[in-house]
């Protein structure tokens, strides 16, 4: 029956309208993507509409579509003018950028297409694979774990702090500290929030526009030229090396797709959260972790594999349970809704809609080659972007900016806070204050308050839900403890024992 | 009492009320329709204001409306969507605009009048906006996780009641501490003798659903309508409906909780309310009332009802004002009698705070 399934899935996706509604939204997606502040959700929700002329299978088509292209496509804004076109993609940035000072955009924008393709190839097959089992995960993961996931993610300030920890340390809190503007989410105290425009907080989107793109534009205006320093190569060669880069490394390709699956499956968690933690990852477990930040293709590798991947996690609990892990997907269960589908077990039952989901993974699967094909061939040439002469870059680039942000929630403070983080961002680069351990504490932090409410109003206050599951019965709690000790202590540890062993 | 007709089937979409629906408002690119200022009303394009994001219920409400509306009023209706604080941010915009009838927005009383107390609010009271009409209700019922009902043998309020003073089942989900469903939660065991061993607050109604499917609590707070997606996951049941709305025919075996007590409508029923800035002529409001009832009374809208499983009810001016003039001053007296007052309320919640700490 699983077979019969399949195989009509596979009939059903290979007519020429579904295949167009396909590149449709692929392509639709990269553009959305590629424009800063403007996710997958709103361009998914400005799809959604237009799709009820279509038939279900193609309405959902069109709608993975536009949330697959548009994760790929945040990376090229993050490439070439260090705004993160989705804020999964802020990650990107950190070698992606660099990469275009030194005229490498066309390797960069390469190496972003096929990892992207490849880790969506992987993950989505995984899924196909092995769907039972992650959603079994799903159902495991509760909020003492997720709590623990942000702490993992935090942790890492350690291992891509660069040069001065205390800097640092002191970077990732004061981070922390912007999350805690605004009513906290699970009790009643109002915190700064003067003006009822704070009430929700400080848009973490709209700070990571300001400490990319306008700290960025900022230096920009001082220097002459375009965003290259150097020569600037956009010709085969260039787009081959960033293939065959991307090919040299398959560990990060698959360590990476295999984190964006697993956080994505986290509902809550997302795509911001495991683009993050991948990429801490491969500067952990790189020989030369220095290299990173100063264009390591590595590091757009990690990034981009792992938003990717992050596709076919979130897809779990919204397709099994109707559970939004975020509001892309909550767009697409109401799309789903919209189409009489309804989530639940019935998706993944042969007698149910198994051959609607295999339509839209298949689909999926197909839309990465795609991606693959676009981003090595069109994409790749906007490298010339970085030719052009700031003058003419910078005004657009902080037009987009404001504009982005201001369409997220219309919300007047988010103009303000671009503009803030804006000069922080600047005065952070330029005094060596790591900015990605501010963002990891900016993204993570309200993450971790809520969930670490909500986990010790479960056990009655013990801390000890996180750690003992003879009590509990929670072993991830006790994994991902572990984890975290040993990401926080084991250069200590080992230390200690090469010094112990030497004496 | 209002009955509501709707099969099983119609009831399952609604989730969408909490996911989706377009963001098209956004753009901002209708025109206005230049048809000459003759007087006649209206003249130009209008602007609905959402005080809620893209894609919830009150926004996927007026989605639906808002094209039915046109060919009435032979204008474009633009919705604007202005979230934040609970809705108060979009609220106070709209205390703030023309009273010119070309701006209205939908608030969600009474849960909109709990809001605006419970933050105190300052600078304009919920009765200055101008009533217009209301077209929807919605409102929360509780869903208990399969295993844990199957284990204690809940299938109804007094055996969910008896499961938790038994210790058989442990933790109780509510969205969002002093909110609404955290008054409600209290009121559930002062009033209805809910012994739940913890109540647990959840970054609303996707998070609360989620650990109830999952077992972190044993039962929990959920929508009309996210209840069914609930069901549909296989993990959790409806159990007792808190509105005084008739569920049966979603829920055939759901247990009404005015059997155990005075109904909790005032804190658990929520209306999609029409209204205008203070000041509004009511001519203009007219207006825009008679093209509400048509949308609502439309053959689409009745498709979409059913196929949505949201809960279309249209109530005139009068209906409207009803639903919220005078409803700060109700919920007010209403907390006073069941616990003692929106003080007594704060400082419950902090204790519960305190407790953790």
């Amino acid at each position: 029956m699983t077979v019969e399934s399949f195989f009509g899935a596979v009939e059903a996706l290979l007519t020429a309208e579904t295949m167009f509604w396909l590149l449709a939204g692929v392509i639709v997606g990269i553009i959305v993507g590629g424009l800063p502040g403007l996710g997958p959700p709103l361009g998914m929700a400005i799809i959604l509409p237009l799709t009820l002329p279509l038939d279900p299978a193609n309405a959902i088509i069109l709608l993975v579509g536009v949330y697959s292209g548009s994760m790929y496509g945040g990376s090229i804004a993050a490439i070439l003018i260090n705004t993160p076109g989705v804020s999964s993609s802020a990650a990107t940035m950190f070698d992606g950028y660099p990469m275009s000072q030194q005229g490498r955009a066309a390797t960069a924008l390469a190496i972003s297409a096929t990892a992207s393709a490849f880790a969506g190839l992987f993950t989505i097959t995984a899924l196909i694979l092995f769907s039972p089992a992650l959603i079994e995960m799903v159902l495991a993961v509760g909020t003492p774990e997720r709590f623990l996931v942000a702490i993992l993610g935090l942790a890492m300030i350690t291992v891509v702090t660069r040069g001065s920890f205390a800097k640092g340390i002191l970077a990732g809190v004061a981070g922390l500290l912007v999350t805690t503007v605004g009513i906290a989410p699970m009790s009643l105290d109002q915190r700064y929030s003067e003006t009822m425009y704070l009430y929700d907080g400080i848009d973490f989107v709209a700070v990571l526009i300001g400490l990319f793109a306008i700290a960025e534009m900022m230096k920009l205006a001082g220097q002459e030229g375009g965003i290259a320093k150097g020569e600037v190569t956009i010709d085969r060669a260039g787009v081959t090396e960033g293939i065959t880069s991307t090919l040299k490394h398959p560990i990060t390709v698959f360590k990476s797709a295999n984190i964006g699956m697993i956080v994505g499956a986290i509902p809550g968690a997302g795509a911001t959260v495991s683009n993050f933690v991948a990429y801490s990852e491969a500067v952990r477990s790189s020989n030369d972790p220095d290299s990173f930040g100063s264009g390591n293709e590595v590091g757009v590798i990690a990034s981009e594999a792992s938003n990717n991947g992050t596709v076919a996690g979130s897809l779990v609990p919204a397709i099994s349970f109707g559970i939004p892990g975020s509001s892309s997907t909550a767009v697409l269960i109401g799309g789903l809704l919209m189409h009489d589908l309804r989530p639940g077990p019935s998706m993944f039952d042969p007698s149910g809609e198994l051959t609607l989901t295999y339509t839209m993974l298949l689909a999926l699967l197909v839309g990465n080659v795609v991606i693959l094909i676009f981003g090595l061939s069109a994409v790749t040439q906007l490298g010339y972007l970085t030719k052009i002469d700031t003058d003419y870059i910078i005004p657009m680039v902080v037009v987009l900016s404001f504009l982005g942000t201001y369409a997220l929630r219309i919300n007047p403070i988010d103009i303000l806070t671009v503009i803030v983080f804006g000069v922080i961002g600047f005065y952070m680069v330029r005094y060596n204050y790591s900015v990605i351990a501010f963002v990891l504490g900016v993204v993570l932090g309200d993450i971790a308050e809520e969930n670490l409410y909500t986990a010790l109003q479960l056990s009655d206050g013990s801390y000890m839900i996180f750690v003992n599951p003879l009590e509990y019965g929670r072993w991830i709690s006790l994994f991902l403890s572990i984890l975290i000790a040993a990401l926080l202590f084991g250069p200590f540890i080992k230390r200690w024992w090469e010094d112990w062993q030497s004496a | 009492m209002v009955s509501v007709i709707m099969d099983r089937r119609t009831f399952v979409q609604t989730t969408g009320a909490v996911g989706a629906v377009g963001l098209t408002g956004l753009a901002g690119c209708l025109g206005e329709d230049d048809n000459g200022d003759d007087g006649d009303f209206p003249s130009e394009s209008l602007t609905w204001m959402i005080p809620w994001g893209e894609g919830g219920g009150t926004d996927t409400y007026a989605r639906q409306m808002a094209p039915l509306m046109e060919e009435p009023l032979d204008q474009s209706i633009e919705i604007d969507n202005r979230e934040g604080a609970g809705s108060m941010l979009g609220s106070e915009w709209l205390t703030q605009q023309d009273p010119d009838g070309y701006t209205f927005g939908t608030v969600n009383p009474p849960g909109w009048s709990f809001t605006w107390r419970a933050q105190e609010v300052d600078g304009w009271h919920p009765d200055d906006l101008e009533p217009i009409a209301h077209s929807g209700v919605f409102g929360y019922t509780l869903i208990v996780n399969d295993d844990a009902a199957e284990e204690a043998g809940i299938d109804d309020f007094g055996s969910l009641r008896d499961a938790y003073a038994d210790g058989e089942i442990s933790g109780f989900g509510y969205q969002g501490a002093g909110s609404d469903s955290h008054l409600s939660t209290l009121l559930l065991r002062e009033e209805y003798d809910l012994d739940y061993d913890s109540a647990v607050p959840y970054d609303g109604g996707g998070p609360t659903m989620e650990a109830v499917i999952g077992g972190e609590v044993a039962a929990g707070f959920a929508t009309n309508t996210s209840a069914v997606a609930a069901e549909e996951s296989g993990e959790a049941t409806a159990i007792v409906n808190l509105m005084d709305i008739d569920l049966d025919h979603v829920f055939p075996d759901i247990d009404p909780i005015t059997d155990y007590g005075d109904s909790l409508a005032w804190i658990t029923e929520f209306y999609q309310v029409q209204v205008a800035p203070p000041e509004t002529p009511e001519e203009e409001r007219e207006v825009l009332m008679d093209a509400i009832q048509e949308a609502t009374e439309a053959e689409d809208t009745q498709e979409w009802e059913e196929e949505t499983g949201n809960i279309v009810e249209f109530g005139d001016m009068d209906d409207a004002a009803d639903q919220y003039v005078g409803s700060v001053d109700e919920i007010e007296s209403q907390v006073d009698d069941t616990i003692g007052g929106f003080d007594e309320f704060q400082q419950m919640v902090e204790e519960e705070e305190d407790e953790e700490e």
